[in-house]
């Protein structure tokens, strides 16, 4: 069985794509576009094809390798062994994505792709450079030491990849019973939101069925909209700025601990921790919002509502 | 391999160029300009336990600066067409001025440093001169 590169034959699909949202969003007032903000996205995703060669393509390659030739045991390269790796990588997916927003040294290289204020096909492409040489492929290897080829498991995840390209819209509003399983642009909408009910939700890639077993599946809310980005925003779209400046936080803060507690925290504790609490957790900024509005009830877009918007 | 890799590369820049091109031409608009309502609004959703006390209005427009009622100041500035905000103690902060023009550099590596033309800038700066940036 042959496994294509199909991320490569998809680049003129997301060109042709991105065009159609482009005018549509104009045509049906739903959505937005900054010019130098989907630049700073499509620099990103062309330097993070580039990336690899720098050395995580040759890591990758060689955990796959030692992995394989270890194999507990040997699966065929079938069609039923295909849909088993893809349901198992989508697992995985889950939880490579959930610790990527628990854990800072993985946050680091995934903020990245969080960091853009728009949501549109354009922030689906703003990927990381650092992904490949920070541990991820941990996360993969298992599949492959259980026996799959390691072809396959690149294939699938390559299929998992290309699934999520067309879901970063506002164009596509509810999917009816598709929901209940499969992930769509509404609940990942609600994943790339920074409004405090939002956050730490809907780590899916492709099947939306874990965040439903794992306890952390938000639905979007139609009285509240996303909004996008971090909860602190960039001020740049320099893609230098964009790609490293959650690596050299935590240098930063390395510098200045006082104890290897600190250092561990800083490095692996959840993002916004600090030792002394002067910096704000996610589940910190979900008790500050209820501390201020008044429990679960209280919804960000009460807020907006009360105040003119920025030009769009 | 290498001059596929440039051929390739070429090809997906000039995707990008008319895919950016693109966006231009249809979504051409102004950056906001930034006010009191506007960083108001802002600091809300970002800072809800924020309480400002005073406001530094740049007469561009590109950001202001407020001064919160536990002594943090926060920085509400133009990106794109979106606004960016952040909460700092006084010493989180390096500030300067020259010719009325109050420069805040925040200390974080993921902002920049805002330029606010204000006729109390002088005495803005003021506020930050017994803090210590760390």
């Amino acid at each position: 069985m042959e496994f294509p590169d199909i991320i490569s034959y998809a680049v003129p699909a997301f060109l042709v794509l991105v065009i159609v949202e482009i005018v549509a969003v104009r045509l049906m007032k739903r959505g937005r576009y900054d010019a130098r903000d989907s630049a700073s996205s499509l620099i990103m995703g062309f330097g993070s094809e580039i990336a690899p060669l720098f050395g995580g393509a040759a890591l990758v390659a060689a955990a796959f390798t030692a992995a394989y030739e270890f194999r507990l045991t040997t699966i065929p390269n079938a069609w039923w062994a295909v849909l088993l790796c893809f349901t198992l990588d989508d697992l995985r997916y889950y939880w490579w994505h959930r610790i990527s927003h628990e854990r800072r040294w993985f946050w680091a290289s995934h903020v990245v792709h969080h960091s853009s204020q728009h949501y549109n096909l354009t922030t689906a492409l703003r990927q990381t450079w650092t992904g490949q040489i920070i541990g991820t492929i941990l996360f993969r290897t298992p599949l492959i030491f259980l026996g799959f080829h390691p072809a396959m498991v690149l294939f699938v995840g390559a299929i998992n990849l290309l699934y999520q390209f067309w879901i970063h819209t506002e164009l596509i509003n509810r999917m009816g019973p598709f929901e209940w399983i499969m992930n769509t642009p509404s609940h990942h909408r609600v994943h790339h939101a920074t409004n405090p009910k939002y956050l730490d939700a809907n780590y899916a890639g492709t099947l939306i069925i874990w965040d439903r077993i794992f306890g952390t599946f938000i639905e979007e809310d139609q009285h509240e909209k996303p909004r996008y980005g971090i909860v602190k925003n960039l001020g740049t779209f320099n893609p230098l700025v964009i790609s490293f400046h959650e690596w050299i936080g935590i240098a930063k803060d390395i510098f200045k601990a006082k104890s290897l507690k600190d250092v561990l925290g800083y490095t692996f504790g959840p993002p916004g921790w600090s030792p002394d609490g002067s910096r704000l957790t996610s589940a910190m900024i979900k008790q500050r919002w209820a501390r201020v509005h008044g429990g679960d009830e209280a919804r960000s877009d009460d807020v907006a509502r009360q105040a003119p918007q920025p030009a769009e | 391999m290498v001059s596929n890799l440039v051929l390739e590369s070429l090809i997906s820049l000039s995707a990008i160029a008319v895919m950016v091109g693109l966006a231009w031409l249809i979504f051409r608009t102004p950056s906001p300009v930034v006010t009191e309502d506007l960083a108001r609004e802002r600091l809300a959703f970002d800072e809800p336990d924020f309480t400002p006390v005073g406001w530094l209005i740049d007469r561009d427009g590109r950001a202001v600066l407020a001064e919160g009622a536990d002594g943090d100041f926060a920085l509400v500035s133009r990106l794109g067409l979106d606004l960016v905000s952040r909460r700092y103690p006084p010493a989180a902060l390096k500030v300067s001025e020259q010719g009325g023009v109050l420069s805040v550099a925040p200390l974080d590596p993921g902002a920049r440093r805002v330029d606010l033309a204000a006729g109390e800038a002088a005495q803005w700066a003021r506020k930050f001169s017994g803090a210590v940036a760390s």
